[in-house]
């Protein structure tokens, strides 16, 4: 994600897919944004209970974050819990527009 | 009588419908299964970075995890150390998600490398493979 000033506002929500497999029965996922360098947790997203038939099928699942205040460069990660139990991650780095649009 | 407006768009690739700002403000969920998006809770947020994990995370497609493994997470001064005590392992890295993707890595190796040496295991290597059957299994292949 570019700013060209901080504190910024990431304007659309963010949508984080994931697939699952070996799943079953009853999940409550969690994502936590953490700021990655200090580990600072800055939100955090509870779903409700959800069941997974079969671990013989793969499980999709969609969460919308909505659009976050940004205060600090850095890289943000999104770490997916399912029942308290750390099973992934994604990234976002944040960075600034040079002096004079991202071209230069 | 409950009344709600919803913003419609048209652009050249078709009709949307645009959420309101507050309902843009709140975390959703696409259940498996369902094609009905519902409301996400904000939970608090915790203030300090956790001092263990329950890691459930391997990659490697021939392994499959039984059941979570309690990794403790400390920061020596440069460096993260993810260190799961029952068996000594560690991993390591600039911050806690390094730290817990070199100890997946860590593991999945020992796994493997113990799995193909199981009947010639020494003592304090039983000891380890006993502690990963617990955790860890290899992944029927496909006949």
């Amino acid at each position: 994600m570019l700013v060209a000033t901080l504190p910024a506002i990431h304007p659309q929500p963010i949508w984080i897919y994931v697939k699952l497999a070996d799943g079953e029965g009853e999940y409550v996922y969690r994502i936590e944004i953490i700021k990655l360098d200090s580990g600072q947790a800055i939100g955090r997203i509870d779903t409700h209970p959800t069941q997974i038939k079969s671990r013989l099928e793969s499980t999709d699942i969609v969460l919308k974050i909505p659009p976050m205040a940004i205060e600090e460069l850095g890289v943000y990660e999104f770490q997916l819990f399912a029942n308290n139990i750390w099973i992934g991650r994604t990234m976002m780095n944040v960075v600034q527009i040079p002096p004079g649009g991202p071209q230069s | 009588m409950n009344t709600s407006t919803i913003e419609v768009s048209a652009s050249d690739s078709g009709i949307r419908i645009v959420p309101s700002k507050r309902e843009s403000e709140k975390a959703l969920f696409l259940p498996p299964d369902s094609s009905e998006l519902i409301f996400a809770k904000k939970a608090r947020t915790p203030t300090q970075p956790p001092k263990r994990i329950k890691f459930g995370m391997l990659r490697d497609r021939r392994l499959r995890m039984l059941a979570a493994i309690t990794v403790e997470l400390e920061r020596k001064t440069e460096t993260f150390v993810a260190h799961w005590p029952e068996i000594d392992e560690f991993g390591y890295g600039d911050n806690a998600s390094e730290a817990l993707e070199d100890f997946r890595k860590t593991i999945e190796e020992l796994y493997l490398t113990l799995h193909e040496r199981r009947d010639q295991l020494g003592t304090d290597l039983q000891h380890v493979w006993s502690v990963l059957l617990k955790h860890i299994e290899m992944r029927p292949t496909p006949a």
